[in-house]
């Protein structure tokens, strides 16, 4: 990690617990981060979004039924490119594979596990700041790049839903009964 | 401590921040102890909603403080809370939610330990005994 600094950095909280964003948000001072604004709700959140630039967004996923993704949502669909590709923080408790599938799948650029530390939100943030995945735009997602491993060259490793890749994991399966010669 | 390599004054910003939150935690009993009291009112006057809501509030709270079995408990709680929305308020269930957090503010059961152990073990086993019964 660089000596890269947070003081021109604007960061949006989405919270409805205000004791828990104003936590947050106290690590955020001690980080030394430029601008920090807090909202209580999905609505306000997006009204923040279009009326201001942010460099980053903490959503908590407890906010409302949608857990937070509808806000994921507004910004990956914005037509906006800036505000399409902010990066975004879902903190979390729920760790779970399907919880943690649903976050990538929406957008979210990093997940932050509950309970929060310090070590952990330092972490995330210089991820997503200074160390941002190639953003993907298609048909069917739009985000950072879901893929994560990266070779010891530090590359991410190709590797794609192609025909290609279907077709290399097929012949490795065993061939179904029918098909099998007697 | 995490894979990152962190620069000196990044390793000072972060035990700050530590010290911060360990102070937090010294007064967090308090304001748990009022959000379970919070809790009992809400389902005394059967306020499902906001009974969940609290409940919520702990999930989310409770383990940044180092109160994690009580963030465990109140998830528990949580998803048993939303049945009854469907399913009608059971008595019984809440009863014996609401006084595990009692143990666990009395015991001063924080995280992973014999007494946790034997309390969700408890817990597993009076839910099982209402569900036959």
């Amino acid at each position: 990690m660089t000596e890269e600094t947070f003081h021109n950095k604007k960061i949006l909280i989405l919270d409805d617990d205000r004791y828990m964003a104003g936590i947050l948000r106290s690590i955020l001072e001690i980080f030394n981060i430029g601008h920090i604004s807090l909202t209580a709700s999905t609505d306000e959140a997006i009204k923040s979004l279009q009326n201001r630039t942010f460099d980053c967004v903490f959503v908590d996923n407890l906010i409302s039924a949608d857990n937070g993704m509808k806000l994921v949502e507004y910004v990956r669909k914005s037509q906006d490119d800036q505000k399409r590709k902010i990066p975004i923080i879902l903190c979390t408790a729920f760790t779970g594979l399907r919880s943690i599938l649903t976050a990538r799948d929406t957008g979210v650029t990093e997940v932050l596990a509950k309970p929060i530390s310090p070590d952990q939100v330092m972490n995330k943030l210089s991820n997503a700041l200074f160390n941002p995945r190639p953003f993907i735009l298609c048909d069917v997602y739009t985000g950072p790049d879901r893929r994560r491993r990266i070779n010891r060259d530090g590359d991410v490793k190709e590797k794609r839903r192609t025909e290609e890749v279907i077709l290399e994991d097929t012949e490795k399966l065993p061939l179904p009964p029918q098909e099998t010669t007697s | 401590m995490s894979k990152h390599q962190h620069t000196l004054l990044q390793r000072e910003i972060i035990l700050r921040a530590q010290k911060f939150l360990d102070a937090e935690s010294v007064g967090y009993g308090e304001k748990l102890a009022a959000l379970i009291e919070q809790l009992r009112a809400a389902l005394d006057s059967r306020d499902l909603a906001q009974a969940i809501r609290t409940t919520d509030l702990i999930q989310g709270q409770a383990g940044t403080f180092g109160w994690s079995l009580a963030t465990e408990v109140a998830g528990w709680f949580k998803r048993l809370l939303n049945k009854q929305k469907e399913e009608g308020i059971k008595i019984q269930v809440n009863d014996l939610f609401l006084e595990s957090f009692d143990r666990i503010l009395t015991e001063q059961i924080k995280t992973e330990c014999e007494a946790a152990v034997t309390l969700l073990l408890q817990i597993e086993a009076t839910l099982k005994h209402i569900k036959e019964h």
